[in-house]
């Protein structure tokens, strides 16, 4: 690129540099998803459980959130936060908010206190659904990310 | 939307570059901003002061395994500026590639 660049010049200097920055935040991104998908079944899965476990449960999920967030942020030396930009922030809601249910019918599940294979049939199938819907919700905000940063793909 | 203005701090290739890396993440590394836009250290530290002594970046430093690492984000004024820095490159290339006013014909 000249030292005066022309808007056109200037324009695709932008958009190839934000898409080393999508490059970099894609990098390893199934690993992530997986990880982080695992996660939010655990904690699904643990609230169907008496408590401590239950409490305990989400508990070390968050610092198990936390603690990816952190490691993935050093590995790749980009930090993005799920709630940027503005179309993938309502991904991040959308996915948090399609948890709840998941997370009441657990509860529901342990109080009415099934025999013991059903309980863990439920136990079982509400955490594969949060698996599921965390893994299709990481690669859905991967994709609208990618769009909304101009990159597409 | 931000109004359309150009931003001279801004336009310089290297520093248009950070910006738009930092455009699409919250933080970016150093060494993560150098190897992308391809230029060594001291480059890219005065390309930081001059954006940062403008109020349009961030810097962070962190301590990591023994090592300190700089974080760099944008500013809310660095974010505001860059959107309307690019608002004005769109309008400026839209109107670079339009037909100029018919030629040759004046009734």
């Amino acid at each position: 690129m000249t030292e005066n660049p022309t808007p056109a010049e200037a324009l695709e200097a932008i958009r190839q540099s934000r898409k080393a920055a999508e490059r970099r935040v894609a990098r390893g991104s199934w690993r992530y998803d997986l990880t982080y998908s695992a996660i939010f079944a655990a904690m699904i899965g643990s609230q169907a459980l008496d408590m401590p476990i239950n409490s305990l449960g989400v508990a070390g999920g968050l610092l198990a959130l936390a603690l990816l967030y952190r490691r993935e942020t050093e590995r790749l030396g980009v930090a993005v936060n799920g709630m940027t930009p503005r179309r993938a922030r309502w991904v991040a809601i959308g996915l948090g908010l399609a948890m709840l249910p998941l997370m009441l019918a657990a509860i529901v599940l342990n109080y009415r206190e099934p025999p013991l294979h059903i309980h863990l049939l439920g136990i079982a199938a509400l955490s594969l659904v949060a698996f599921v819907f965390a893994l299709v919700g990481s690669r859905l905000w991967l994709r609208v990310y990618r769009r909304e940063t101009g990159t597409g793909e | 939307m931000s109004a359309a203005a150009f931003d001279p701090v801004i336009h310089a290739p290297g520093r248009l570059q950070i910006c738009g890396i930092l455009s699409a993440v919250e933080e970016a590394e150093f060494a993560m901003i150098r190897d992308a836009i391809a230029v060594s250290d001291s480059v890219l530290s005065k390309h930081l002061k001059q954006l940062e002594d403008a109020g349009y970046v961030k810097l962070r430093k962190q301590s990591h395994d023994g090592r300190q690492r700089t974080w760099i984000s944008l500013a809310p004024a660095g974010r505001r500026a860059f959107a309307a820095h690019v608002a004005e490159l769109t309008r400026l290339a839209g109107l670079a590639a339009s037909p100029g006013p018919a030629s040759g014909f004046v009734g």
